[in-house]
């Protein structure tokens, strides 16, 4: 499993090679440079001149790809050409407020979808389950920033329960946490509901009503217990994203996470910074993926059996 | 082969043929309420869009009046009027034609491109397979949301690019899907005898694999609708969409803005709009999924 | 059905919940009417400056009532600022005015202190003199300062800022622009300093007492400290930043002036406007700028004193001169005629500001401003007449303005009106550097530019507008004359000859209009009832140096 791992983790090196040359790529194609951002009327052209020369903006691309990548095999990430703080001190003061925000969201969404994802299976067909599919519906359907917009408006401009900024304490994370996890209630509670429903024409779930097991447990125990893999998947999925930032929510309630972090940094052409933002997420997103892969062997010992068959089979081929 | 016996073989195919397909995917589909709602919800929208083509013009949606600045929804205007006293209902009927566009545009642009390469990926196989598969990944470890501002950004702020930039972010999971769907395909009979009667690979990959693997393909794409619009109703949020004054609802949403407390009309129904659009793709990509499921042929 | 029923239901519970939220929210407005614009109401052209909070000065600058005596303080006082603040170093050309504009006057000081109203006093310099061609500036330095570093503040530190910010790697720093014409830096022992300039620069005291003109300290920057651009002498030492975020001031117990009446202060980048306004309301900050319908709002609300200025910016539309249309002198007349500054601006910022007054591009208290040329008016008749006359053919122009709120909204006002005669426009939004990109010298292909250009109190900030190859030029305004008076103009003292130079400026850019002055922005500041002590510039470099907010106000 070890060695499996190191092979998805070093699968990535070559993506990333290829995804920071797209992302430099890209930015450097877009009109203006990072320069054009710092130009005041004060300057004189020399001055404007030697600003282009110190970012080697009066050479070709390919030459300040191949001093990044430099940079980048000794392993620094570079610094920021508007701040010029590193990439690595600025994504990791802000990180933090992304991770929480993301796995509060998570928690959030995993918390309330699964039972609810659990009833409308259980009542499919009722008005029960249609409600909550039409409630999933909206759920996916809804902007989250406009959700966010107007929960601001609500709860932090009207009823004033909540900060309409971020502040630093447990309150500033409600209506974030809400606006980001209403989508993922939606589609978990979805991706719950037809897991369940796929499983509940099982033969062994029949097994377990006739020899008397309690209702209750054949839930949570049979069903559930063999439904785990696309609902697993889905929240792997959500959590890989969410970890990206979602630039949205974080602009709507001047949350100082990545995802902003990597707006700003296309807007004043930092191609630095974004690149550095990108690959950290890279990481991040795979390091997620594969903690799913892990955790389904975890959860599924048919996988488990299959990772450890593999290692036999080669034992004995050696 | 005389005319008689063509005439009677025609006949008795006829008899024996099964009902086509979309006929069959329809019947099952009409008896699910969610999709219908979902259905009349789009033709609802379409028309709108239509209507406005004709009887909206660009003049109405740019008309300004000062004396009439964030009056609230009333017969006159039905949705109020915004910070520059233009009338909002006519603003977001207007404003259709860009989500729709997106809907589709943004989702075909994906889909031909993705379906393009995912079948030639899962038809060849080999070299030609690992190749896609791994730009495949590198576009899909880019996030969507930044690729669509870097691209609006280099190609500029109108409707056309915004398609391209949310489309772009779909290709991967068109391409991943369209191979394993071919993947299932290859090995048919079907193909083998293409392969046997000398049919060139092109031909087989467009006329016998492909449309017997595009179910999923359909219900992925009608999903992604949705999923596109709030896409790019996003981008224009964070504001790189279409330019002004040209009324795109996510644009509208991100105008609306710096007016919240005191028009909050002006964020309400540009966003109930994309809901609208958004839901009724999700409906309709649901039902579909269930009427093409053949696993619910029973 | 049972279905059918239950998810239109659901559908209907679910708009219903906004719906009537939207109700419920459009009660109150009915009782303040927004639909009026401001401007018009006063039925005047003077700007609607609202400061409940002090008089406005002649400068057109805001002073808050000075702090009472005798008087109990809150111990921090949060601000939020308009600008993200990515690094604080005056020595680094990414760190621009605008940024430094919000931490000069807070963490550093500059040798002679500008005041609102125009006047020069001593600020770490006590004395100054200069010689008769104005080539050689002399500054006795204030004596027992100290760096928030605790290192003393001595004539070396003055020759490091200057030969630290002219140097060629830290080029386009904003320190290092008001020493351009600097041959020469000598200390004279700890407490003088001499500068030598290469020409007569009768401005030069106005540069060194720019307030983006810091001195800071040579040790800090030779030890290589991360921070090294922290450290001034202000009265607030600067003690935590999070890029684009916030930054954390600190009294600073040292400070050789009037020592600040807050212990901490915070500013805060907020995104969001209605975010900041709620924030406002619920008393989570002290101090905010606030815009459109707010501004009303809060100035007539007790728990708020509202502070307002006028900007020295002109909000423009220049015209390309180099394409054929827009540089027929005909068409940019139909196009003055047709235009119409008070609904630009009635649209662009709901009325807060004011209309550019004269026919000419000029800043708002820019020196040498000449009222008398009058300012144009909407005449549809006339600008069809011109039209007629021009070689437009109802080809389709192209406007392009920054992604702004004030400018992308005045031009569709300005895409609006000249539909009015028959002009049909499209805009192109850009942000700022792909509106540099596509604005260049080279590279400006567009018809209609419109954005807002920064102005000082100095009549020679109409240079960059008009000099050839400059990126500035929005206009591809190309006349010898005007450079050659500007040039003149630089160079000659203030007088009588001077200010006719720039009147003949005036009168010529009137003339060919390469630009087509649209308004000055107005800032409104509202603050917590009992905030004062602040002083707002024109040119936004605040002083918030006294800031304070009582405990009890009466």
């Amino acid at each position: 499993m070890l060695r499996y791992s190191a092979i998805r983790i070093l699968l990535l090196i070559p993506i990333i090679i290829c995804v920071t040359f797209i992302i430099y790529w890209l930015v450097d194609l877009a009109p203006g440079t990072v320069v054009d951002t710092m130009i005041n009327e004060d300057m004189t052209e020399e001055d404007i001149a030697a600003l282009y020369a110190r970012y080697d903006l009066d050479k070709p691309m390919i030459v300040r790809y191949g001093k990044y990548m430099w940079g980048l095999l000794h392993g620094d990430l570079g610094s920021s050409q508007i701040s010029g703080l590193t990439v690595w001190s600025q994504f990791s003061s802000r990180w933090p407020n992304t991770l929480w925000l993301a796995l509060f969201s998570v928690i959030l969404g995993t918390v309330v979808a699964i039972p609810l994802g659990i009833f409308a299976a259980k009542h499919a067909g009722s008005i029960w389950d249609n409600l909550t599919t039409a409630f999933t519906m909206i759920g996916i359907s809804m902007p989250s920033f406009w959700l966010g917009l107007m929960l601001l408006i609500w709860f932090a401009g009207k009823l004033k329960i909540f900060p309409a900024a971020y502040d630093g304490t447990w309150r500033a994370f409600v209506l974030p946490v809400f606006a980001n996890g209403f989508a993922m209630i939606a589609g978990i509670c979805r991706q719950t509901r037809s897991a369940i429903l796929e499983v509940s024409r099982a033969d062994f779930l029949r097994t377990a009503r006739a020899k008397g097991v309690p209702e209750r447990q054949v839930t949570y125990r049979h069903e559930l217990g063999n439904a785990w893999i696309p609902i697993i998947t889905q929240i792997g999925a959500l959590i890989g994203i969410t970890l990206g930032g979602s630039a949205v929510i974080e602009a709507v309630y001047s949350w100082p996470g990545v995802g902003y972090m990597l707006v700003e940094a296309i807007q004043r052409r930092d191609s630095v910074l974004a690149c550095g933002t990108v690959i950290l997420n890279c990481i991040i997103h795979a390091v997620v993926l594969l903690a799913v892969d892990l955790i389904y062997a975890a959860v599924d010992p048919r996988i488990k059996s299959a990772y450890i068959g593999k290692k036999k089979k080669r034992k004995v081929t050696a | 082969m005389s005319k008689k016996k063509q005439a009677t073989a025609s006949r008795i195919s006829d008899q024996y043929r099964r009902e086509p397909r979309f006929v069959m995917t329809w019947k099952r589909l009409r008896t699910n309420v969610g999709a219908i709602i979902g259905l009349i919800i789009l033709i609802v929208i379409i028309l709108s869009m239509l209507y406005s083509f004709f009887f909206i013009s660009y003049q109405d949606i740019t008309k300004m009046n000062g004396k009439n600045k964030y009056a609230p929804p009333s017969w006159e205007h039905p949705f109020g009027t915004d910070e520059m006293g233009r009338d909002l209902f006519k603003r977001c009927v207007y404003g259709s034609r860009y989500s729709v566009a997106i809907a589709f545009g943004a989702v075909g642009f994906g889909l031909v491109i993705g379906v393009f390469f995912g079948s030639i990926s899962g038809y060849f196989g080999g070299i030609v397979d690992m190749v896609i598969m791994r730009l495949t990944d590198i576009i899909s470890s880019i996030p969507g949301t930044l690729l669509g501002m870097v691209i609006v950004t280099i190609l500029g702020a109108n409707l056309l690019n915004l398609l391209i930039a949310v489309g772009v972010s779909c290709i991967a999971g068109f391409i991943r899907l369209s191979r394993a769907s071919v993947l299932t395909v290859r090995s048919n009979e079907y193909v083998e005898a293409a392969k046997a009667i000398g049919m060139s690979e092109f031909r087989i990959i467009f006329t016998q694999v492909l449309p017997n693997s595009i179910s999923p393909l359909i219900v992925s794409a009608t999903a992604r609708m949705g999923t596109s619009v709030l896409a790019a109703a996003g981008l224009s949020f964070l504001g790189f969409g279409v330019a002004v004054p040209n009324p795109e609802w996510g644009a509208l949403i991100s105008g609306s803005r710096n007016h919240l407390t005191y028009a909050p009309h002006l964020c309400y129904f540009p966003g109930l709009c994309i809901m609208a659009l958004a839901f009724a793709c999700a409906l309709l990509g649901d039902g579909l999924r269930d009427a093409l499921d053949p696993k619910l042929n029973k | 059905m049972k279905k059918a029923l239950c998810l239109i239901l659901s559908l209907v519970l679910c708009i219903g919940l906004f719906a009537g939220c939207g109700g419920k929210t459009e009660a109150p407005k009915t009782d303040t009417p927004a639909t009026e614009a401001p401007a018009k109401e006063e039925g005047s052209k003077e700007p609607v400056l609202i400061n409940t909070g002090g008089a406005v000065t002649e400068a057109g600058a805001a002073e808050t009532t000075p702090p009472p005596k005798e008087a109990e303080y809150y111990d921090e006082l949060r601000m939020y600022i308009g600008d993200k603040v990515a690094i604080i170093d005056p020595m680094n050309p990414a760190a621009g005015g605008t940024q430094l504009g919000i931490i000069d006057h807070l963490a550093y000081d500059s040798l002679v202190y500008y005041t609102i109203d125009g006047k020069y006093e001593p600020c770490l310099a006590t004395e100054w003199s200069a010689n008769d061609d104005a080539t050689v500036w002399t500054f006795k330095l204030r004596e027992g300062v100290k760096f928030h570093n605790g290192e003393p503040f001595t004539a070396d530190d003055v020759v490091f800022t200057e030969q630290f910010s002219t140097d060629k790697d830290h080029s386009g720093n904003s320190v290092g622009n008001a020493f351009q014409y600097v041959d020469k830096v000598e200390a004279n022992g700890d407490y003088e300093v001499t500068f030598t300039l290469s020409r007569g620069n009768v401005d030069f005291i106005y540069n060194v007492a720019n307030p983006c003109t810091v001195i800071v300290n040579r040790e800090a920057y030779e030890s290589g400290d991360e921070h090294a651009g922290w450290i001034g002498t202000g009265p607030f030492k600067i003690v935590d930043m999070v890029p684009n975020d916030s930054i954390t001031y600190e009294a600073f117990e040292d400070y050789w002036g009037e020592k600040p009446l807050c212990k901490k202060f915070t500013q805060r980048y907020i995104a969001e406007e209605t975010a900041r306004n709620i924030m406002l309301e619920n008393d989570e900050i002290d101090f905010c700028n606030v815009s459109g319908q707010y501004i009303k709002q809060y100035s007539e609300d007790p728990r708020f004193v509202i502070n307002s200025y006028v900007m020295n910016n002109l909000n423009y539309v220049a015209f390309n001169m180099s394409k054929p249309i827009t540089g027929d002198i005909n068409f940019r007349l139909a196009c003055a005629y047709a235009l119409d500054r008070e609904e630009i601006l009635d649209i662009a910022l709901d009325g807060y500001g004011a209309v550019c007054e004269t026919g000419a591009y000029w800043g708002y208290k820019t020196a040498y401003k000449n009222y008398d040329i009058p300012a144009w008016e909407q005449d549809l008749d006339k600008a069809k007449e011109y039209l007629a006359k021009s070689p437009y053919n109802g080809e389709k122009m192209t406007i392009c303005a920054l992604a702004m709120p004030q400018t992308s909204k005045a031009a569709q006002a300005i895409q609006n009106q000249l539909a009015n005669i028959g002009i049909t426009c499209e805009i192109e939004t850009f942000d700022s550097p792909g509106m540099v990109a596509a604005t260049s010298w080279d590279a400006n292909d567009k018809d209609f530019i419109v954005t807002s250009g920064a102005l000082s109190p100095l009549g020679d900030s109409i240079r960059t507008l008009v000099t050839p190859k400059n990126n500035n030029n929005k206009a591809k305004y190309d006349n010898p004359e005007v450079m050659e008076l500007v040039n003149k103009a630089a160079a000659t003292p203030d007088g009588p000859e001077r200010q006719e130079m720039y009147y003949k400026i005036q009168q010529i850019m009137h003339d060919e209009l390469p630009y087509y002055g649209t308004f000055h922005m107005a800032l409104y500041i509202a603050g917590q009832k009992g905030t004062g002590g602040t002083i707002f510039f024109p040119t936004n470099f605040h002083d918030y140096g006294l800031a304070y907010r009582l405990k009890n106000p009466e």
